[in-house]
């Protein structure tokens, strides 16, 4: 609400600064402006819609550490990721693929100094973790706040093909900022190769017996 | 000498005389009584010339319509006592008339002579009197009667008096007794043929009368305006222009609008209609803006009235080059430059200007103590004109999620 004429400038021009864009995309958005008198009683109006300016939401890059990154074999998931002056609620649903397989547990803390909030980090099922926040998202305005997810004891999937791994965190129940990376295993599982020859004598003939040896347990 | 009283009327007392007396005969000549020596050769007379004091406590109506039979309860206090055989008298304003037959009633603290208590009206002195009840001491007393009240609003006052069995005034209110009577609802419909404010209209009335209008008498419209063009008003009756007079209220700022009525036999149940043109909505909305007044009216006041409302619209604001500049992200930060219409009512008084966010629109960042771990929403921005002004302003949040974004 702001003074106008009277003992105040008298300007039909004005700037409004320091607002910020809301912190999820709307699905309808207006603008009323209405003039009242210093006593507030209504004298003019006028209400026009502004969807043309509704925000769109983040785009950010997610950071994925698999120590162990040998396909098929256990590794504890750290995934990393900054939320930039933008709060976020309800929570995050993270998913793997399904060649990968959750055998133990997950957690998530974060790195800032002003923002106090408690996660609550269960796995839905072998793919599928939850993230519950409690706490007032307000202060995340304010910071900018590393996460860290860290999933113990996954199973990497059995190929080296790049996997996308992806989230959202959402405000206002709607998605305001998404984040993915794409991350590739980088050791195949080892093979063990034997061989032996049945004939070592100069230009004769001879059978070689090639042995391929895994402890991959369903390789058929 | 002290401690005499004065006459309990107005009035002349009875004849007294003074004698000188000898309490003894001299020289040892024993008592005597009686024994007058001189007299005052002339009957000396005492004269009460002020009434004793009848102070109204209060006057309670049954019905304070007007020409509407009302039950008046009066309650006074007299200073001066009612002799048995004397009489309390109301006296009643010209325009009110005693409901025939003659009723007393609500009566307290009198003394009943016979009989139940009976009253008589007086045509002379246009009052109404006890017959067979008085009131010996001093103190308060209830004294009730029916009356018709006056045909229309004036202001008239009641007075109360006293009398001995002979007619003479004992007491008489010295504060008269103001009573006005309120009009009848009066059955009109108003129209505007424009509502939105600071714009000329016509006011149309069609009006049903309840009580009949001579040529003399009036129709009047209160309007609540703070600015008028009056030399403008024209009043239409019938397709015609019709005399009008236009008055505004030193105190109320209030305009009347007054005309005869249109009509040459304006009997009850007779409809009229009217229109007052060039009027000019006010400037801005609220409930006494949207108040009008119908009335008609006598010269000495009001005989029926319909005090209404006729809804205003707003004006339209004038919004360009309205933009956020910054970025589109969720949570950037941006400025909002626009251009707007000033009404002339704000540009001469001063105003304000809202601007209403949806919910989650836009927020403000929040102020950070970090001694004690707490945030505070800001109370103002900074809002500026192109000549680098800054305009005083405050800020709404919603408060129903968190962070609260403005509103």
């Amino acid at each position: 609400m702001i003074s106008i004429c009277g003992s105040n400038p008298c300007s039909n021009t004005l700037t409004i600064s320091g607002l910020l864009r809301g912190y999820n995309p709307l699905t309808a958005m207006t603008q009323n402006f209405l003039l009242s008198t210093q006593g507030g009683d209504p004298i003019a109006s006028y209400n026009f819609s502004i969807l043309q300016f509704n925000p769109i939401k983040a785009t950010n890059t997610l950071s994925l550490t698999i120590p162990n990154s040998v396909t098929t074999l256990n590794s504890n998931y750290v995934i990393d990721f900054v939320s930039s002056y933008i709060p976020f609620q309800s929570g995050i649903t993270f998913s793997l693929s399904s060649l990968q397989s959750i055998n133990g547990g997950c957690f998530m803390i974060d790195n800032s100094t002003i923002y106090e909030s408690v996660f609550t980090c269960s796995v839905v099922n072998s793919t599928t973790i939850q993230i519950s926040i409690t706490g007032d998202s307000t202060l995340m305005m304010l910071d900018n706040i590393g996460f860290t997810i860290t999933i113990t004891n996954v199973t990497n999937p059995p190929t080296i093909q790049p996997i996308t791994y992806s989230f959202n965190t959402q405000f206002n129940s709607v998605v305001s900022q998404t984040y993915s990376t794409t991350y590739a295993i980088q050791n195949p599982f080892p093979l063990s190769l034997s061989y032996s020859r049945s004939n070592n004598t100069y230009a004769q003939s001879a059978s070689l017996t090639l042995t391929l040896t895994s402890t991959y347990p369903n390789f058929t | 000498m002290s401690g005499l009283i004065n006459p309990q009327s107005i009035g002349t007392s009875s004849s007294f005389i003074f004698l000188l007396q000898l309490p003894s005969l001299p020289n040892a000549g024993g008592s005597c009584s009686s024994c007058n020596i001189a007299a005052t050769s002339n009957n000396l007379l005492a004269k009460s010339t002020v009434p004793g004091n009848i102070i109204t406590l209060s006057m309670n109506s049954s019905n304070t319509a007007i020409s509407q039979e009302n039950n008046i309860t009066i309650y006074t206090q007299l200073m001066a006592p009612i002799p048995q055989g004397g009489m309390y008298q109301i006296t009643l304003p010209s325009g009110v008339q005693p409901a025939l037959p003659i009723n007393c009633m609500n009566i307290y603290a009198f003394t009943l002579t016979s009989g139940s208590p009976s009253c008589s009206y007086n045509s002379t002195s246009n009052s109404i009197y006890t017959n067979n009840f008085y009131f010996s001491g001093i103190g308060n007393v209830v004294f009730g009667v029916t009356v018709i009240n006056p045909a229309d609003t004036r202001q008239v006052s009641y007075t109360f008096q006293t009398f001995d069995s002979a007619g003479n005034m004992i007491g008489n209110s010295a504060q008269p007794t103001a009573f006005m009577a309120l009009p009848l609802l009066l059955n009109a419909n108003p129209t505007k043929n424009i509502t939105q404010v600071s714009t000329n209209y016509k006011l149309t009335v069609t009006l049903t009368l309840g009580v009949a209008l001579t040529q003399s008498d009036f129709v009047k419209v209160i309007l609540p305006q703070e600015s008028y063009k009056t030399t403008d008003i024209v009043c239409i009756s019938g397709g015609i222009n019709v005399p009008c007079t236009t008055t505004i209220d030193a105190v109320t700022n209030n305009l009347t609008v007054s005309l005869a009525p249109p009509c040459s036999q304006c009997k009850p149940g007779a409809t009229l209609t009217f229109a007052i043109d060039n009027l000019v909505n006010p400037s801005f909305i609220n409930g006494y803006s949207q108040s009008l007044i119908i009335q008609t009216a006598h010269p000495q006041g009001i005989v029926e009235q319909l005090a209404t409302n006729i809804a205003l619209s707003l004006a339209t604001v004038t919004v360009n080059n309205y933009t956020r500049n910054g970025l589109s992200i969720v949570g950037s930060a941006y400025t909002m430059p626009f251009t707007y219409s000033i009404p002339p009512y704000i540009a001469a008084n001063g105003g304000l200007l809202s601007l209403n966010f949806v919910p989650y629109d836009s927020y403000i960042k929040v102020n950070y103590n970090a001694s004690q771990s707490s945030y505070t929403y800001p109370a103002s921005l900074s809002v500026t004109d192109s000549s680098g002004n800054s305009y005083s302003n405050s800020i709404l949040y919603d408060t129903t999620s968190s962070p609260n974004s403005v509103t």
